[in-house]
């Protein structure tokens, strides 16, 4: 879900040339969450091997990962630690939601309807800790660096490109960007089009980059001032928001008050709720739980172990798997040859 | 208050095509002493820094410094047919937010090109010390990167203090061009040791000749492993540099 900002920043929109040679990081459960939804058989059922395993965010990661490669750029994926406590009553709904989309998706599939089936079917998507273990052991195999969060995935990604580890992070999301990230990538896919939900039709999307600082100055607000807007608006640890306040109400509100503890009588005045735990939220986004125990190295993929892993154990094609390793070889090459000035400005 | 006149729009159309090679939108600096623009094209291995004072144009005012970014690709092809005796007047309507061009010859054509709104990131200049310097005829360096790109996309430049080399190697033959110091096409030769390095002949093909088509001299200099810098000589103090990345092997 994360903080809908979309009305408010201003992004610039990329092509994937622009990105080659930077490296960004991943928000891992954001991107498996995607495949497992968009990755299934014409049913809605997910991809699996013989043994009933879940292959779909496999197939995600082989084929996005290399496609990308190919194209000069330099993943880290960031998997989730333990959620704060804050984040319980997201996860409850969402598995509300889940248990209720099942439902409905038998229901459909009794009926016959292959399309509402589908669509029930990729709300169902959960991640086990299985698929989790097999995509950390496939990205080793593949070369790719991934980094193990304490809490939240998306802080840790934010603090590797406040570093300079990274050159951004990538996500759908924009909290990374509360979290303090310069730069946030979205849409980064290699299709170009993305399907609209319930519609046989496709938009054309294309990467692009939001700067953290440039929002900041447009908007003329502080990164504290931003996390404000996003609790009013609705952040993953209150994913209501404060009724009837929507992202231009929220930064109004903002800006003439300072910050939201002054802005509290507005609300009270309004008969409006403002989540009791606002503190508390701002501070998971200005003091995340983040560590500085990782590596980040980008090495040759291990062609032979990954085939014994997908193909051997996962019943994938091999000859399908084996092209996918060659576009992440040669973008591994590639890049190690390849310089860009920005080596020589400092 | 925005104005220049060029006699020759020929030439404007050379340098303009030059500083296309790299970039789409161009973002140029409008100072009172002249014209400037330094990109990058968006994968960061080349740069381009163009500087055109204002003694370089026929007719230059310019009364307070702002960015004039356009389209380069639209400006060049309303640019097309534009003949060698015509001048070329350039004025800013602010208004409505367009540059005027306006082009005289046999008879008067008038143009305009909506503005784009400027980048604000600078560029820096790359700090480089170059083992190799050395200054030849622009023509003979197109011809030599011309033959090298038939066969291969990567140029190894190579110099010691007898000879530049220029080799390009692949599975479908292998080109080498030798340039000697005595050789009439070079015109200075400073090399100290040995330079050796390896770039992308696409770009430094693009390069040369765009900057051919605007200047007869050019000097190439680089060191081992670092990037090359291709400077064009303009009339006046005119600048049409080049910078590309090395590739390493």
């Amino acid at each position: 879900m994360g903080v809908d900002l979309k009305d408010l920043v201003p992004r610039k929109v990329l092509s994937l040339e622009e990105l080659s040679g930077k490296s960004v990081a991943v928000d891992a459960y954001n991107a498996l969450y995607q495949f497992l939804s968009i990755i299934r058989q014409s049913t809605g059922e997910l991809l699996t091997d013989r043994r009933g395993h879940v292959t779909s965010h496999l197939s995600g990661i082989l084929y996005r990962s290399s496609n990308l490669a190919e194209k000069g750029l330099k993943l880290v994926y960031v998997f989730d630690g333990t959620p704060p406590s804050l984040k319980s009553r997201e996860i409850q709904r969402r598995a509300l939601v889940k248990v209720q989309a099942e439902e409905k998706y038998e229901e459909a599939l009794k009926k016959g309807e292959l399309e509402e089936a589908r669509i029930y079917a990729q709300m169902t998507s959960q991640l086990k800790d299985y698929m989790v273990e097999d995509a950390k052991a496939l990205l080793t195999l593949m070369g790719v660096p991934w980094v193990q969060a304490p809490s939240e995935g998306e802080a840790q990604a934010a603090y590797l490109a406040l570093k300079g580890h990274v050159w951004a992070t990538a996500s759908q999301d924009y909290d990374s960007l509360l979290f303090g990230a310069p730069r946030l990538v979205r849409n980064l896919a290699i299709t170009g089009r993305r399907k609209l939900p319930r519609k046989k039709t496709y938009v054309e999307v294309n990467p692009e980059v939001i700067e953290l600082g440039q929002l900041l100055a447009e908007l003329g607000i502080t990164r504290r001032q931003l996390v404000d807007i996003g609790i009013l608006i609705g952040t993953d640890f209150n994913p209501e928001g404060v009724k009837g306040i929507g992202p231009k109400t929220a930064l109004k509100l903002i800006k003439e008050y300072g910050e939201l503890g002054r802005a509290v009588s507005y609300f009270q005045e309004r008969n409006l709720a403002l989540p009791e735990n606002w503190e508390e939220i701002a501070a998971i986004f200005l003091q995340p739980e983040v560590t500085d125990d990782f590596k980040i190295e980008w090495k040759p993929p291990d062609v032979e172990g990954a085939v014994r892993f997908l193909c051997g154990e996962r019943d994938f094609s091999e000859e399908r798997v084996r092209t996918a390793l060659g576009k992440l070889e040669a973008g591994f090459t590639e890049l190690k040859g390849k310089k860009t000035l920005d080596t020589w400005f400092s | 208050m925005f104005r220049l006149v060029i006699s020759d729009s020929r030439a404007w159309k050379n340098l303009m095509a030059a500083i296309s090679t790299l970039v789409e939108e161009a973002s140029f600096d409008v100072k009172p002493e002249g014209l400037a623009l330094r990109a990058m094209d968006p994968s960061h291995v080349a740069m381009v820094d163009f500087e055109y004072p204002k003694e370089s144009f026929q007719e230059y005012e310019c009364t307070e410094p702002s960015k004039l970014c356009l389209d380069i690709g639209d400006m060049l092809k309303l640019m097309r047919r534009v003949e060698a005796g015509e001048t070329l007047e350039l004025t800013l309507d602010p208004q409505t937010n367009h540059l005027n061009m306006k082009l005289t010859g046999k008879y008067k054509r008038r143009f305009s090109l909506p503005l784009l709104q400027p980048s604000v990131s600078e560029v820096p200049t790359p700090k480089l010390t170059f083992d190799a310097q050395i200054k030849m005829d622009a023509d003979c360096l197109n011809d030599a990167i011309t033959d090298i790109s038939n066969v291969s996309d990567q140029v190894k430049i190579e110099a010691d203090e007898e000879k530049l080399v220029l080799t390009g190697l692949s599975e479908t033959g292998n080109v080498v061009v030798e340039f000697e110091r005595a050789n009439q096409a070079v015109l200075d030769f400073q090399v100290k040791g040995e330079a050796k390095a390896l770039y992308g002949v696409s770009f430094l093909q693009d390069m040369v000749k765009a900057g051919a088509a605007s200047s007869k001299v050019v000097s190439v200099e680089f060191s081992t492993d670092k990037p090359v810098k291709i400077d064009f000589e303009l009339p006046l103090q005119g600048k049409l540099t080049y910078y590309l990345a090395p590739r390493l092997e």
